[in-house]
């Protein structure tokens, strides 16, 4: 029995390697079948094993995205002074069209 | 006509002050705009490496599975998949919030941008594959799209000042988780053989290192479960052909059809293997990238300075390099299959 991560990735390698040397045509149809069979099992725990220490950093992903998100309410206020922004134009627009008209009248 | 002579300096000065916020305004947008198409790329490079991963490993599983069925067995077709659904969830998540975030700061600048020099970043998500990452957010997520732009005279002048100093905190603030993600995607693509004295330990986290050019990286991640996929699905091939070779008379058709799959194999695992580590160094671009653009704001507009935007100085740029390598990593995996 492996104690760490990686005894059971290296023991793992090891009986691939066993397996994967051995040449399938001398042995009779159930041993061939034995092996391929061991062959699927211990890719699929090799894998498993590797994609372990992938999940193990779905902590840290979550804590990155609520910091990236936090950005959202000071867009929110750009979004709220250009709205102002432009209330206040509409304002200004009008007293510049006023001042137009004036402006050749003095 | 003489309130008009009186006004006119006042009208220039207007001018003016217009004339250097556009100036500003067209040199970042440019670079923001730029930044965005490359982080959209990258959104789609990233979760198509982790789709082709975990196809790989399904495709050895399913080979093997077909052996036993020919060898007589009768194996369990319950193929679980590789990646659970958290794992996926975490990774597209951050990418997505990413993608809003690139998309907010542009859409801030929009009709401030000059010209985008990379076009048509949608037509390229096409052509990778549809629904591989998903952009409706980021571009229905338009709140302040133009409204700053669409903006004239005074307002736009008192307004855009004010706004390029929010954008500079807002890019400041963010860069730490900017480079956090990064990190993180840069130690899941992995790599095929140990660079550091700590694979022995627990899983490698950010803990494990200040910034990401720093990360020595342990065997494993995509690189290495693709290899090992890539190998196994080889060493079936390998047995057929043996068994194949063994039949009596030889069966030189299904040889020969056996061996053209491993070679096909192992070019396209080695060029798989290629294109991940190129997304590990775009990864590392795309830090520099948010880094340059977080210096041109400097916290403050008025005191940034406007990137270069000389065709020659542009592609040695930090966002430009960014952008290019994302923008040529979607070009290489569409080749690949």
């Amino acid at each position: 029995m492996s104690s760490s991560y990686r005894e059971a990735y290296s023991d793992l390698l090891v009986a691939q390697k066993l397996l994967n040397s051995q040449d399938l045509s001398v042995l009779d149809p159930p041993r061939q079948l034995e092996v391929v069979q061991m062959q699927g099992v211990v890719f699929a725990e090799i894998q498993a094993l590797l994609v372990q220490r992938l999940s193990a950093r779905n902590e840290e992903y979550s804590a990155a995205t609520e910091g990236l998100q936090q950005s959202e309410a000071e867009f929110l206020k750009i979004k709220e002074w250009a709205e102002s922004a432009e209330n206040g134009e509409k304002i200004f627009g009008g007293i510049l069209k006023g001042i137009s008209i004036l402006l050749p009248l003095l | 006509m003489g309130c008009f002579k009186k006004a006119f300096p006042a009208f220039l000065i207007i001018g003016l002050l217009a004339g250097c916020v556009t100036g500003f305004d067209e040199n970042v947008a440019s670079n923001v705009g730029l930044f965005d198409d490359g982080i959209k790329n990258m959104g789609a490079v990233v979760n198509r490496h982790f789709d082709d991963t975990e196809n790989a490993s399904r495709k050895a599983l399913e080979n093997n599975l077909k052996l036993q069925f020919d060898l007589g067995g009768t194996p369990n077709m319950d193929l679980p998949p590789l990646f659970t659904a958290e794992d996926r969830l975490a990774r597209s998540s951050i990418l997505e919030a990413l993608s809003i975030y690139s998309g907010r700061l542009t859409n801030a600048l929009a009709g401030r941008r000059k010209e985008p020099p990379l076009t048509g970043v949608s037509d390229r998500l096409e052509k990778i594959e549809e629904g591989t990452f998903d952009i409706s957010h980021s571009s229905s997520a338009n709140f302040s799209d133009n409204l700053v732009s669409s903006l004239s005279g005074f307002s736009k002048i008192l307004l855009a000042p004010k706004v390029n100093r929010k954008l500079g905190e807002i890019v400041a603030t963010a860069h730490p988780y900017v480079e956090k993600l990064a990190s993180l995607l840069y130690l899941d693509l992995g790599s095929t053989t140990d660079q550091s004295e700590l694979c022995d330990d627990e899983p490698l986290i950010s803990k494990h290192f200040n910034s990401i050019s720093e990360i020595k990286l342990c065997t494993g991640g995509l690189r290495e479960l693709m290899s090992m996929s890539v190998a196994a699905d080889i060493i079936t091939l390998q047995q057929r052909v043996a068994l194949v070779s063994a039949k009596i008379p030889a069966d030189i058709t299904g040889r020969q059809k056996y061996v053209s799959e491993i070679l096909m194999l192992q070019q396209t695992g080695q060029r798989q293997d290629a294109i991940i580590h190129g997304t590990q160094k775009a990864l590392i671009q795309m830090v520099a990238a948010h880094q340059e653009l977080r210096d041109a704001f400097g916290g403050n507009s008025e005191e940034a300075l406007p990137l270069t935007l000389n065709p020659g100085e542009r592609a040695l740029d930090p966002i430009s390099v960014f952008a290019n390598s994302a923008s040529s990593l979607i070009a290489q995996l569409n080749r690949v299959n």
